[in-house]
């Protein structure tokens, strides 16, 4: 969407295209954030559109928010808010645009949702296959005994 | 409720009805990074990150990419197979991927003779933060010395790239002179620190030289067996000293730290000379416990309060003094002699302009006033304020030029707090603010407060404005 304000050199604005068409414009200072996005731009310098293949509109719009509002008290509110497949998808947009701080935020809040719970519940949550056979299964929970000792029953 | 059956091959799957359909069913998480992953389980016990293992066969050594350990051998109070839990420790040590460990944490219940072979591993993976503790029943007192575990290693205060370090619960025993070149943070938590090498009955004096240390806390006062202590931390921003006691042997503490910002003690007197050399230190929060001992021991008391306000560094900006007493004291009448008296031993509190007092009888009361000619806040609990008092005690100092903002705490409208409030009120002359705040069951009633009100608002009339407030706090 093209823009008629007038712009100071020092506020420049970015737009960046989520995977789903959403144009989001962004501040440059806020988009440097992405260290993906930074990578872009010091390679193209004019450029003014930003394709960000990987990530849907909706993601994009929490990314960017997280950027603009960051802070102790934000964070611990933010990952509040969504849910656990949520969470995953942010995650994996976070690592593509390479925001650190964001990056920890929500390994963060994913570690504290799976904390004391057992790999079958886990492997729902995450829908992840057990290709392990029960004799190599039998073998690791041998290995490592201690750690599956007084695991919750969900 | 989830539906749940054993299929044909033994294991319990969910009953595909009520699998949740999450992002379509797409296993995301697995396709990460293996660094993302392992920074995902960094931030779990290691225990709880090693059981993913079995998740499937991608993440069977998936967890050897945290880079974050945190073992402790307890839980849910279930005696725990003390082999299986070293058997482990060593496994995940051994089997990590990472080269570089930023952090390891150990709280333990029992004594281990491979504590020192753990540190062992983890420092040579370039550990950079390291917690120890020492688990114990007598976890929010003071245990004695001679049953804290001997701490088995003196490695960790000899590793030139650790920068934090947190030892709890331990006795430990260092060389004369230690430097630490990378350490920012150094906690010492309930521990006991001899110097004592060799002959038990010398102890000697101890030198920490830290020079890129940022903050530096105790809890409880962990010199136990030394006979100096000089601490040379140059950068230091942060000094805590928490829960202070001790009667030992005389011991002097010496901190080098003119970079200081804050300052915090926190406990009793102690038979012990603290020095600190700062330069200006931004915010300064002094709680002393006061407490009925021998009959000295008020006015040395007093004294270690006034050498403590005399630290360099500090000024009246930074200052917050906050003098509580430990138990009732016995015979209100003998003390106030003693605290008045042994008032007279030491100087005036030239700098102190924010004073908390929770015990305040009266004469102790008037006493420091008289002594704080700077004071600007007043916060307290009026315990006893008679009428004699009233009438006869001279204006302290503070009053007439300095006073601005009083407080009472669990304002409760007895003959003692409105005593103190008239008093107060009459005699402060650049009052500014004034406020009473009580907690209920005391909370008072309507009519109460109103009677109160009148009361005091009688002796506001000279004040052109004056803000006064009373504050319900649950």
């Amino acid at each position: 969407m093209a823009e008629e304000k007038s712009q100071a050199s020092s506020s420049k604005m970015l737009t960046l295209k989520a995977s789903d068409g959403v144009l989001f414009e962004v501040e440059l200072n806020i988009a440097k954030e992405m260290k993906t996005v930074q990578a872009y731009i010091d390679d193209c310098e004019d450029i003014e559109t930003i394709p960000i293949p990987n990530v849907l509109g909706k993601h994009l719009a929490i990314v960017i928010e997280y950027i603009k509002k960051t802070n102790e008290e934000y964070d611990a509110e933010f990952e509040k808010q969504w849910n656990m497949d949520d969470l995953q998808l942010l995650l994996l947009a976070a690592n593509y645009l390479n925001i650190s701080g964001l990056q920890e935020c929500l390994c963060k809040a994913i570690a504290k949702r799976i904390e004391n719970k057992s790999p079958e519940y886990v492997r729902k949550v995450f829908n992840i296959e057990n290709d392990h056979s029960p004799e190599e299964e039998a073998k690791l929970r041998k290995e490592y005994k201690w750690a599956f000792e007084g695991v919750d029953k969900d | 409720m989830e539906l749940s059956y054993v299929n044909a091959s033994g294991r319990y799957e969910m009953d595909s009805s009520q699998k949740q359909v999450s992002n379509n069913g797409r296993d995301i998480i697995s396709d990460l990074p293996n660094h993302i992953i392992g920074s995902i389980l960094s931030f779990l016990p290691t225990k709880v990150a090693v059981r993913t293992c079995v998740l499937s066969k991608r993440w069977k050594n998936l967890w050897t990419f945290v880079r974050e350990l945190s073992f402790q051998d307890h839980f849910h109070r279930i005696k725990i197979k003390k082999m299986q839990f070293v058997q482990f420790v060593y496994r995940v040590l051994r089997h990590l991927d990472s080269s570089m460990i930023d952090s390891f944490s150990l709280s333990l219940c029992y004594n281990y003779a491979h504590i020192k072979e753990w540190i062992s591993l983890v420092l040579s993976r370039k550990v950079k933060k390291v917690y120890l503790e020492a688990q114990s029943k007598h976890q929010y007192q003071e245990f004695p010395t001679k049953k804290k575990k001997e701490f088995p290693t003196n490695s960790l205060f000899e590793c030139q790239y650790l920068q934090e370090l947190c030892l709890k619960n331990f006795r430990i025993r260092l060389r004369p002179f230690i430097t630490l070149s990378s350490l920012t943070v150094l906690k010492l938590s309930r521990m006991s620190v001899t110097t004592t090498f060799g002959v038990p009955n010398e102890p000697k004096d101890l030198t920490l030289n830290f020079p890129v240390l940022r903050k530096f806390e105790t809890e409880g006062w962990p010199w136990y067996h030394v006979k100096s202590v000089t601490l040379q931390m140059p950068l230091l921003d942060v000094l805590s000293m928490d829960d202070c006691r001790y009667h030992g042997p005389h011991v002097e503490i010496n901190y080098c730290v003119s970079h200081l910002i804050k300052f915090n003690y926190t406990g009793r007197f102690l038979s012990a000379t603290i020095l600190v050399d700062a330069v200006d230190i931004v915010s300064a929060n002094i709680n002393i416990m006061l407490y009925d001992g021998s009959s000295n021991s008020i006015q040395e008391q007093m004294v270690f309060v006034s050498k403590l306000l005399s630290i360099n560094g500090l000024n009246a900006a930074s200052l917050k003094l906050c003098l509580s007493r430990e138990q009732l004291f016995e015979s209100v009448v003998e003390v106030f002699e003693k605290v008045r008296d042994s008032l007279n031993y030491i100087p005036d509190f030239q700098i102190l302009s924010h004073l908390h007092l929770e015990l305040a009888p009266g004469d102790l009361l008037l006493g420091i006033l008289s002594k704080s000619p700077c004071l600007e806040t007043l916060v307290l609990k009026v315990q006893d304020f008679g009428k004699t008092l009233l009438d006869s005690a001279l204006m302290p100092g503070c009053f007439l030029l300095t006073l601005k903002v009083v407080k009472f705490e669990r304002f409760a409208a007895t003959t003692h707090d409105l005593n103190f409030a008239e008093f107060v009120l009459k005699n402060a002359m650049v009052l500014e603010k004034i406020t009473f705040s009580c907690s209920p069951p005391k909370k008072l009633g309507q009519k109460k407060w109103k009677k109160v009100r009148d009361n005091i608002l009688s002796y506001t009339r000279r004040f052109s404005s004056l803000d006064i407030k009373l504050e319900i706090v649950p």
